[in-house]
């Protein structure tokens, strides 16, 4: 496995499983990289992972997507919490007797709806 | 395949063979011949090609599988991938950049297909294209890079990839199948 990374920021550019040596030095050139600012290097899957820990781009990606996964949690947990099961909702209705009551069923019913619509806790 | 026959005339006996050896029609014979005879048996499941240069039969696998990977918001061009080993008769690639879609695609360098199955706003969407053999969507419709098969070449191919919308600093991958 080879990867081409920029020297100073630790960004991987390209990883290649079986390029042979100089293709990614070629494909970064290619691209309009500094050849003095870019550095060819053959990793191990281990030393792949490690320099992953050292992008940037991929910490940033990692973390987006840690936080796609909590935000994607909090949804699940709120319909949850709201419409616990059929049986629940369906008698929380039928127990309906006054304003109060009602609104504070239209409230669990609005925020379920509001994650399904938007995506999005507010 | 033409049927090869030794040059021999009917009045040639045995004791003239030792002065063939130096002819070159029949120097020629034996290459045809030779090129064509099966070298010794490759290992469990190989397959017999003819070599890169059509001068040889040879065992292999004839095929490899790898990986890559594209920087989204990298520009507009070529970009070679080695390694394979030989020169593929056709491929096969896998991409992805996130969950907002993957797409698979082949080509056998004259006629690709392609089709992405991507998610947005209102559900999943699919789409076909017989241009392209890989898409690394970040948003569908609007966001992604995309490649073209340029060439099959002797030790792997090269893709044209054209950057579509604004795609953010993201890595996107893929995986290639190359059958020989």
């Amino acid at each position: 496995m080879r990867i081409c990374i920029v020297k100073a920021t630790n960004q991987i550019i390209e990883m290649q499983s079986r390029a042979v040596s100089g293709t990614l030095i070629g494909n970064a050139i290619a691209q309009g990289y500094n050849e003095a600012d870019i550095e060819e290097r053959e990793v191990t899957q281990a030393e792949y992972e490690a320099a992953l820990n050292l992008d940037p781009i991929a910490i940033a990606m990692r973390e987006a997507e840690a936080a796609a996964k909590a935000l994607e949690q909090t949804k699940l947990t709120s319909i949850q919490d709201n419409l616990p099961s059929w049986n629940v909702v369906s008698n929380a209705v039928d127990n309906i007797t006054n304003l109060a009551e009602a609104k504070t069923y239209l409230k669990k019913l609005s925020r379920v709806v509001y994650w399904l619509a938007k995506n999005s806790e507010v | 395949m033409t049927e090869l026959k030794a040059p021999l005339q009917d009045s040639l006996s045995v004791k003239d063979l030792s002065a063939l050896v130096t002819n070159p029609v029949w120097i020629q014979w034996f290459n045809n011949i030779l090129r064509y005879t099966i070298p010794a048996l490759g290992s469990a499941n190989q397959k017999l090609f003819v070599n890169s240069a059509g001068a040889e039969s040879e065992w292999a696998s004839g095929f490899k599988v790898g990986s890559f990977t594209r920087a989204m918001d990298a520009a507009n061009g070529d970009v070679s991938y080695t390694g394979v080993g030989f020169n593929p008769s056709v491929l096969v690639f896998i991409g992805w950049v996130s969950t907002a879609g993957v797409s698979i695609g082949f080509s056998d360098g004259s006629s690709s297909g392609h089709v992405i199955v991507g998610t947005g706003g209102s559900g999943v969407f699919y789409w076909g294209n017989g241009t392209r053999v890989i898409t690394l969507i970040e948003a569908f419709g609007s966001k992604d890079q995309c490649a073209t098969l340029k060439t099959l070449d002797s030790d792997g191919f090269t893709l044209t990839w054209t950057k579509w919308g604004s795609p953010a600093s993201a890595t996107g991958y893929g995986y290639y199948f190359a059958l020989r």
